[in-house]
């Protein structure tokens, strides 16, 4: 557990600044991909670094809300800089939505970017699991084995590296996804089934998950996940192959150089 | 379930001086829900947040909630200098030796634990200076554990 970096002097918030190198990591990497399909990557980067101050603001605007009655005698210290008065939720729905807006008003909601946003979304959700490892959340049941770590007063598994390795993989698949034809929308379903089966996986060593009638909440919900993801991928791969059977003896490249005219917004 | 410094956890328990000569401990404190601050004179985000823990503590005394300030290694002149210049009205006790440190992990400072009447951490809060509202949110959230 690393709660905090001494750098200089300075006490840096381990978990934080792993959830933040995961962020920009992954937003490098989708403007990256889009490059690379001739779509305009500085605008999904854009969307993906605008939806993050949307989302701090919309989280701070939340607590504060939720808390008006401490914060009504002293409002300007609502803009005090602090990571602990953010409430999630609220964070999350600004930041979504403001850069569903982004990307709508500049036209880039097209069927093919959540596939060109997953690779980034899993290096996020690498950051998140490095950033629970330093905080010591999402801890493993006890375990004797030669790789547990100790971790609140026990040997436990190592469930969050588990999931960083996990992730890894995933990562890794989706890559060599993007580099093969694939009808819209394929990269991103395979990435959430895999990324839901990784839960079901990981979340049966952790020891702070809730349970109900002794099944893992998560893990339920988990195979829910994977299995809808799974169908849809296979009816999005089935619809593909008899539109390829239609159009047989058109040869069309893996990688189109242009942006696809026939890619109608969602 | 054992005692840690994880949220959901009961605190640990640990008996330290005060600057008095009395003595004080953290199991003592069930049945209020406790403002645990780590802090040290040569601080300045401590020092920046003492007067809103001051504050607190006054308004929230009456309804169970108490702020204990845990000073990190520092000798007694030194924090009873340091509490009249800050006119501190909450408890501090001395962790001398850096026992208290070692056993909540403060590995920065200031560090404070939210423990709600029954002895469990519900909240930690890493660096500071933290403003009056903050502490009130967490001490409100605290009360209704």
């Amino acid at each position: 557990m690393l709660p905090t970096l001494r750098v200089f002097g300075l006490s840096i918030q381990a978990p934080l600044l792993a959830i933040m190198v995961g962020f920009m990591l992954g937003l490098w990497l989708t403007a990256r991909l889009a490059n690379e399909r001739n779509l305009n990557g500085n605008l999904l980067f854009d969307a993906g670094f605008y939806g993050l101050l949307a989302g701090v603001i919309g989280a701070r605007i939340g607590y504060v809300f939720l808390n008006f009655q401490a914060y009504a005698r002293e409002p300007l210290s609502a803009l005090m800089p602090s990571i602990t008065a953010l409430q999630p939720e609220a964070g999350w729905f600004c930041g979504v939505v403001f850069a569903v807006i982004f990307l709508w008003r500049n036209k880039m909601l097209r069927r093919d970017v959540p596939d060109i946003m997953m690779p980034g979304v899993v290096i996020f959700a690498t950051g998140l699991a490095l950033g629970a490892f330093f905080n010591g959340d999402a801890f493993g049941i006890p375990a004797q084995l030669p790789w547990s770590i100790y971790l609140w007063g026990e040997w436990r598994h190592p469930v969050q590296l588990y999931e960083l390795a996990g992730l890894v993989l995933i990562l890794a698949a989706l890559l060599i996804m993007m580099h093969r034809r694939l009808p819209a929308g394929a990269v991103v379903l395979a990435g959430i089934a895999l990324v839901a089966c990784l839960r079901v996986f990981v979340d049966g060593f952790r020891a702070d998950v809730a349970t109900v009638f002794g099944l893992r909440v998560t893990q339920l919900a988990g195979v829910v996940i994977a299995v809808t993801a799974l169908w849809l991928l296979g009816e999005r791969l089935s619809t593909d192959s008899s539109g390829s059977t239609a159009q047989a003896g058109v040869d069309e490249p893996a990688l189109p150089k242009k942006a696809d005219p026939g890619s109608s917004p969602l | 379930m054992q005692a840690s410094t994880r949220i959901g956890a009961p605190a640990p328990d640990i008996t330290l001086g005060t600057p008095d000569g009395k003595t004080i401990s953290v199991a003592s404190l069930k049945g209020r829900a406790v403002v645990l601050n780590f802090w040290a004179s040569w601080c300045p985000p401590c020092r920046a947040e003492m007067a809103a823990l001051n504050q607190v503590d006054r308004d929230y005394r009456a309804r169970g909630v108490m702020v204990l300030g845990i000073n990190q290694m520092e000798s007694a002149p030194v924090a009873a200098a340091f509490m009249r210049e800050q006119q501190l009205q909450f408890t501090v006790a001395l962790d001398t030796d850096g026992q208290a440190t070692r056993l909540y992990r403060v590995s920065a400072l200031p560090t404070t634990y939210f423990i709600d009447k029954t002895g469990v951490i519900r909240d930690i809060i890493y660096g500071g200076p933290m403003t009056r509202p903050l502490i009130e949110s967490k001490v409100t959230a605290l009360l209704s554990h």
